[in-house]
């Protein structure tokens, strides 16, 4: 691929404190345009972003990390970029790791490539129930694409120009990532992990507490149940 | 007449007026009246033709003809909520889809925006 172009799409909902080093992270990593979608927030995430001089996609209210996200692929979709990648921007995802995930899109291997903390033996640890359910969607994910796959949850990918143009007409609303895998499968896309470290939380304040994360569970299996009784499509190009 | 028969007309002929009402004042599409109405209807109906419930009670196997009516009454809201469910779940989707387009035109015309302020402080200059 000659002189890709890249897109790092940070999904941003109040993370005024910690957005300014993440982007410096990414900017000392990586060559590539950066995006902030700002879900709704009501600190100054959207000044810092401005401040900071990347691109910023301010969203009127809070709509869910899903249609963050695929704001974010329009954006990409419309301004012809040829990958895109999903960072959060809390700081949890290692900067330092971005060539490795375009690598093998770069190298035309994979459409779609899933940064896995599992992959290798890291010091990730995260809480039990996180893993628990993790370890489940890799689980069924892997028999369902017939691959081995560790991290299903992980929100640390990149993907094509063509899986762009499919997320920008069509992404998962909430907890999007197991389905975005299942989708992207059944479109074609050929799918891979790399393993990657991450760091823990700071402040331990994960979005998901008890009662959402059984909802979480249930969601995320009938979505899947949904997306397999459809039939696969050819991959469209874009 | 029976008191029950003239009770149910009243209240049938109260919720024609109110629906009238509702779409005189534009509170109410016409899209959503017409069902409304045509439940009015039916409930006029049944409250005039004595004969009419117990003869559906008997098609349908149901010995108190009340069961049969609250039988179709709550048949009919589920629907009725049915509906209303994808309507939410469309809406829903049309915002996020707004919602969206404004943070793309929004951000288009920031930059617009920004380079004319550029454009005008290099004459400036």
């Amino acid at each position: 691929m000659a002189d890709p172009r890249v897109l790092v799409i940070i999904p941003a909902h109040n993370e005024a404190d910690s957005l300014a080093d993440v982007i410096a992270d990414i900017r000392s990593s990586l060559e590539c345009g950066i995006v902030v979608v700002d879900d709704g927030s009501t600190d100054h995430t959207a000044q810092i972003a401005i401040e900071q001089g990347v691109e910023l996609l301010s969203l009127p209210f809070n709509l869910g990390i899903g249609s963050t996200m695929q704001t974010g692929f329009r954006f990409a979709h419309r301004e012809g970029y040829d990958i895109a990648v999903q960072t959060d921007g809390d700081g949890q995802h290692d900067a330092s790791y971005l060539p490795k995930l375009i690598e093998p899109i770069l190298r035309g291997e994979s459409d779609f490539v899933v940064g896995s903390r599992y992959l290798t033996d890291t010091d990730y640890s995260g809480s039990r129930g996180r893993r628990a359910g993790t370890a489940m969607f890799s689980k069924i994910l892997s028999l369902m694409l017939k691959q081995k796959l560790t991290d299903a949850t992980s929100g640390f990918r990149a993907a094509d120009k063509a899986l762009i143009a499919q997320f920008a007409r069509d992404y998962p609303r909430d907890y999007p990532e197991v389905e975005a895998l299942l989708v992207a499968h059944m479109a074609h896309f050929r799918v891979r992990e790399i393993p990657v470290a991450m760091r823990q939380r700071g402040g331990g304040r994960s979005s998901i507490n008890r009662f959402r994360s059984v909802y979480y569970v249930v969601k995320v299996l009938l979505a899947l149940l949904v997306v397999a009784s459809r039939r696969r499509t050819p991959r469209v190009e874009s | 007449m029976s008191k029950v028969q003239i009770f149910s007309l009243i209240v049938s002929i109260l919720l024609a007026l109110v629906i009238f009402q509702l779409i005189r004042k534009k509170k109410l599409k016409e899209q959503y009246s017409l069902l409304w109405f045509l439940t009015v209807i039916v409930m006029l109906v049944l409250a005039l033709w004595e004969g009419l419930l117990y003869r559906i009670s008997s098609l349908l196997g149901i010995a108190v003809p009340s069961n049969a009516l609250f039988m179709l009454a709550i048949l009919f809201m589920f629907v009725m909520s049915l509906h209303y469910s994808i309507l939410v779940s469309r809406l829903t989707d049309q915002t996020k889809m707004l919602a969206q387009q404004l943070a793309l035109l929004d951000r288009d015309i920031r930059k617009e925006h920004e380079s004319k302020t550029s454009a005008d402080s290099d004459q400036g200059s």
